[in-house]
């Protein structure tokens, strides 16, 4: 008799943890939200919640390139400063050299695709983790962002520059219109194309992934040039949202990213995640922020939250692949 | 054609590399080689031989610490604050300073040890909490006029020889004497070259990692003291970006960013690599942001290279 139940047991604790595992992103934001509906009456109102959204747009949409990067097994530190040289050049092409925006905004594109390339091809030449290539380009880029700006904040942009990041289309911030469609694009790439198939591939089994003919090397630096592009987006709006070019914007924002991936599920050693789970991490930490700043708290506080999370969260998914990686091991030695 | 063994020249390099830039410094500008200035040089850069040598022991021992330079900051201000707003005598506030960085680097070696996070990450999200607490500590105030004792750590001179450059040497040399002549540096060592064997030849290696991860974090508060006694006064913003500086210095000098290897006196010269360039550049009039894009070439190019020698020995281990 136990003998029997033993295993349906078991089984039903294995599935409850993939349950938690899959909904505990999800469970966490419903409760914080509770929480803080109770506490502050300024909470679940439309108008904050849609400042909310905006203010998390941003991060969203470097969250999705990230992620490329992350479920292929590697990492980008380099976000936040490749925001700061792509959002300062921009910034001087439409103020001082009254570029067209449109024009201004493509070339930003493309110069944040070159940025993640650069990394991606450092990767795979050098071999070296990526941890440590983006965090040597990540100095430069920030380098050659302060040294283009030369010590000034430029002013100056286009009027109709602003409506990328301030305005609304109807009742919705154009910012959470662009991270709803990037999150949507992502989403599909990676869920029903070979493409996405195969980032999750080389992130699982680098290995397995390049003898069943993926070339990983070239996989390697398309993630990157897709997470520069991403982050090129989100430079674009910061600008727009700021309306002056400052070294300081975006700084950091890489912090916000990888946080978010990691309490959505999206895993730090690759081959795992969701845009749903995503979207799921980068609202808890924007709800955080938001209720933090609600109730007057300093931005300090805000650090102290955020690393606590982010230990949390990469604790919880490394005892998640460990728990896993017994249970396979028990299942192979008892069933021979 | 044969591929040029300098695995031999290894040792070397950054001397090479050192010696070679104090030429080329000396070309662009006249002040470059002056007894004054390279006196400077060695004066303003003995905390970051003091965190180098610190970050060294995890580096070696396999890990990474990208939180000492979070630490400097929380360090610096609660030392400053017990002496500035508190009035606690100065040996009182040093050594509250000391133990807080020495508890800092045991929560990091903990972390890392027993719910084993990537060490990068773990420290970068610890750093992130050093960070914070520091601000709100501070309140973001500066705290200034520190009592004459304290400044004597960097004021007081014997024989001649500024105190902090003592205590820099007395550092480098006992962290020598640690990695060559006893078994803790030894286990280090292997534990950094291979934990897994490490383990099967009963080094504790949970231990070991909390013990590097303390003493960087030991090291990391000692440099603290010179530095704000140094600079007599401090901030929340005194010492983030140290991290940086003493990880590419490290690396510079040999010490292997995957663990294993290093020795002190090149990791020294790895420090003198980096201020010499900083230094040159200055006098060169070439800005500080132009730093940055150096260093970060720097960084690059040392682990390419670090990469590159590995790759030698792994051959050369095939073709035996």
């Amino acid at each position: 008799m136990v003998a029997k139940i033993q295993p349906v047991v078991r089984s039903l604790y294995r599935n409850a943890g993939d349950f938690a595992r899959r909904y505990a992103p999800l469970l966490i934001l419903t409760s914080l939200v509770l929480l803080f509906t109770f506490i502050s009456p300024n909470f679940m109102t439309v108008k904050n919640l849609t400042l909310m959204l905006r203010q998390v747009s941003f991060a969203t949409i470097s969250a999705v390139g990230i992620m490329f990067v992350m479920i292929s097994g590697a990492i980008d530190l380099s976000i936040g400063s490749q925001i700061v040289f792509t959002n300062i050049v921009m910034a001087i092409l439409m103020a001082r050299y009254h570029v067209n925006p449109v024009l201004a905004i493509l070339f930003c594109l493309f110069m944040g695709t070159f940025l993640g390339t650069v990394n991606g091809v450092l990767s795979v030449k050098l071999q070296i983790h990526p941890l440590i290539i983006t965090l040597g380009t990540g100095t430069i880029y920030k380098g050659l962002g302060y040294i283009v700006a030369n010590g000034k904040n430029i002013i100056g942009l286009p009027e109709s520059f602003k409506v990328l990041g301030q305005g609304y289309i109807g009742p919705v911030p154009i910012p959470v219109l662009i991270m709803a469609v990037v999150a949507l694009i992502g989403n599909f790439v990676l869920t029903r194309t070979y493409f996405g198939r195969y980032v999750f591939a080389m992130g699982g089994n680098p290995e397995a992934a390049r003898l069943a003919g993926v070339d990983i090397n070239r996989m390697r630096i398309i993630t990157f040039a897709i997470c520069g592009f991403a982050s090129a987006i989100t430079s674009v709006l910061l600008l727009s949202r700021v309306f002056s070019g400052q070294v300081f914007t975006g700084q950091g924002i890489e912090f916000d990213c990888l946080t978010a991936a990691l309490l959505g599920g999206v895993s730090f050693i690759g081959g795992e995640g969701t845009i749903f789970g995503l979207i799921t991490g980068v609202l808890i930490i924007g709800v955080l922020n938001n209720a933090m700043q609600l109730a007057g708290l300093p931005d300090f506080y805000q650090n102290v939250v955020k690393g606590t999370v982010l230990l949390v969260a990469v604790g919880f998914d490394m005892y998640q692949k460990r728990r896993r990686a017994k249970e396979t091991i028990a299942r192979v030695s008892t069933h021979g | 054609m044969p591929k040029v063994d300098i695995s031999g020249l290894r040792k070397y390099t950054v001397l090479f590399i050192l010696l070679g830039l104090m030429v080329f410094f000396s070309f662009t500008s006249p002040y470059f080689l002056t007894v004054r200035n390279l006196t400077n040089i060695v004066i303003q850069n003995t905390y970051f031989i003091i965190v180098a040598v610190g970050l060294s022991f995890v580096m070696i021992g396999g890990g990474i610490d990208l939180s000492v330079g979070y630490q400097m900051s929380l360090v610096g201000v609660i030392t400053a604050m017990a002496m500035v707003v508190y009035h606690l005598p100065v040996w009182l506030a040093v050594l509250i300073g000391l133990l807080l960085g020495t508890g800092l680097g045991f929560i990091n070696g903990v972390i890392v040890s027993s719910i084993r996070i990537f060490p990068l990450i773990a420290t970068l999200a610890t750093s992130a909490v050093f960070q914070g607490i520091s601000y709100l500590v501070s309140k973001a105030n500066t705290f200034r006029a520190y009592p004459e004792q304290f400044l004597l750590l960097t004021r007081g001179k014997v024989l001649g020889i500024p105190f902090d450059i003592l205590l820099a040497l007395v550092v480098v040399v006992l962290a020598s004497v640690v990695y060559s002549e006893t078994t803790f540096g030894r286990r280090l060592m292997a534990l950094g070259g291979n934990e897994e064997a490490a383990r099967l030849l009963g080094i504790h290696t949970k231990r070991m990692k909390v013990a590097m991860y303390t003493i960087c974090g030991f090291l990391t508060a000692l440099a603290t003291m010179v530095m704000i006694s140094k600079a007599n006064t401090t901030n929340s913003s005194f010492g983030p970006g140290t991290e940086f500086i003493a990880l590419t210095a490290a690396i510079v000098g040999g010490v292997s960013f995957m663990g294993g290897e290093g020795s002190v006196p090149a990791l020294v010269a790895g420090v003198f690599v980096l201020a010499v360039i900083g230094n040159g550049m200055q006098l060169a009039g070439w800005g500080t942001y132009a730093q940055f894009i150096v260093r970060g070439l720097i960084l690059l190019g040392a682990v390419a290279f670090d990469e590159y020698q590995r790759n030698l020995q792994r051959n050369r281990q095939k073709g035996c």
